[in-house]
């Protein structure tokens, strides 16, 4: 088969003519580049014409927000890149929500307490599971010990939430740290006896009641 | 395991979803394979560009096939050579050769190489040219990281759709050029076309070393 020819081939245009081209071509492509490719691409703008067509907002670096590490980890924050489009900024810790199959339990307890006598009541908690109490304490004032422990680690370790040595309430949330009973050392630290009513919602497994007991004089509590 | 992998606008790698797809399959999947090799090559500008210049002064069927079927044959050599070997070249560099191929071949078109006296053999040059097409397909596909699993059925079925997409392609480009060749303002304007062609080719060259400087 012969080949077939550019009729330019077998008779080509002058080397100026061609030159001529080829740098047109040159220059019109530089020229549709640094105009429009370049800044919408990448950002680069030389001549800032591409800037001048918003051309350079398609490139633009991604604007952040600061978002905290509210329960877990070890970073206060985390600093997270915003999408566009409406798109939901991506949680560090997807975990501030949890989803449950149905509401949170809600209980009150009450138990009264002699002078020097202690209780505890303990909450059982998953790990991250959330609660909200409230207490108050009627008649006199309490020593309590908001706390938390594992009783598969026994008497290993235990971590405070709170303490006060003579309180007549106290309201607040816990995101539990680790699985286990998390709850309230209270002991009668006036000469009157003094009702306690806690309220709490949450979803914990059940409420441990370990009952009163005269206290020692120590603030040891029972397991 | 989404792949985030965002190709610029213009040098068309393989876009988003397509992405996310390839990575999450295993096993052989013929069909949708299939589809995006065809849907590759149809909107691969970059390519098609190419194929234009082959074709621009090919009048007779006979010598469309030949050149095509010689552009078919390197760029699916390269395609399964690079991917199953593991050929890895760098995506920006092969596609700025990519775009010199237009230029060369526009330039070629328009007398440019017969004028200094220098005569490729043209059907080397587009089967070796074809060579480069496939690498610049190969090295996209490697940045997926494609199961292993029913991964050469996958890729035939990927470079059997590339064939049939160019087919479709290039039917639709000689009806336009047919329709064309028949006015009389085809002559004087043909290598207006050729240098606009070129002009194609230097910003995608142009485009492509930018985005190797820049990464």
């Amino acid at each position: 088969m012969s080949r077939t020819v550019s009729p330019y081939e077998a008779d080509p245009p002058s080397a100026k003519r061609i030159a001529t081209s080829v740098v047109l071509a040159v220059v019109g492509a530089a020229a549709v580049l640094v105009t429009f490719v370049l800044p919408a691409e990448y950002g680069i703008d030389p001549t800032g014409i591409g800037g001048a067509l918003g051309l350079t907002a398609l490139n633009a670096p991604a604007k952040t927000v600061q978002i905290m590490e509210v329960s877990g980890g070890n970073e206060r924050y985390r600093e997270v890149a915003i999408p566009d489009f409406g798109q939901p900024v991506p949680l560090p810790n997807p975990a501030v929500f949890q989803q449950q199959g149905s509401a949170a339990t809600t209980e009150e307890v009450k138990v009264t307490l002699q002078p020097g006598e202690q209780t505890e009541i303990k909450a059982l908690l998953k790990t991250a599971k959330v609660m909200t109490f409230s207490w108050q304490a009627e008649g006199g004032l309490v020593y309590v010990d908001f706390h938390g422990h594992e009783p598969a680690a026994g008497s290993a370790f235990w971590v405070r939430y709170e303490e006060q040595q003579s309180g007549t309430h106290g309201s607040g949330s816990l995101v539990a740290p680790f699985t286990g009973e998390h709850g309230w050392f209270w002991m009668n630290v006036s000469e009157q006896p003094v009702t306690i009513k806690l309220n709490v919602t949450g979803y914990y497994e059940k409420l441990v009641d370990h009952g009163i007991t005269k206290s020692s004089g120590e603030s040891a509590w029972a397991e | 395991m989404v792949a985030l992998f965002a190709p610029p606008m213009f040098a068309h790698g393989v876009e988003g979803g397509d992405a996310a797809y390839l990575e999450s399959i295993e096993g052989v999947h013929f069909i949708p394979l299939l589809y995006l090799g065809a849907k590759h090559m149809v909107t691969g500008y970059d390519h098609l560009l190419f194929l234009a210049g082959v074709i621009f002064f090919l009048y007779r069927l006979k010598d469309v096939a030949l050149y095509v079927t010689l552009f078919a044959v390197g760029h699916s050599v390269t395609l399964l050579f690079g991917v199953l070997a593991g050929i890895h070249a760098n995506a920006y560099i092969v596609d700025a050769i990519i775009g010199l191929s237009v230029v060369y071949k526009a330039l070629e078109n328009i007398g440019g190489f017969a004028r200094l006296g220098i005569r490729f053999d043209a059907r080397a040059a587009v089967l070796l040219f074809g060579f480069g097409h496939g690498f610049g397909l190969s090295t996209k596909l490697q940045d997926l990281s494609l199961s292993q699993d029913g991964l050469l059925a996958n890729i035939v079925a990927f470079n059997l759709g590339v064939e049939l997409g160019q087919f479709a392609a290039l039917a639709l480009i000689l009806i336009a050029f047919n329709i064309w060749r028949r006015s009389d303002r085809l002559a004087r304007a043909a290598y207006v076309v050729n240098v606009l062609i070129m002009t194609a080719g230097f910003a995608l060259f142009g485009y492509q070393m930018t985005g190797y400087w820049v990464s």
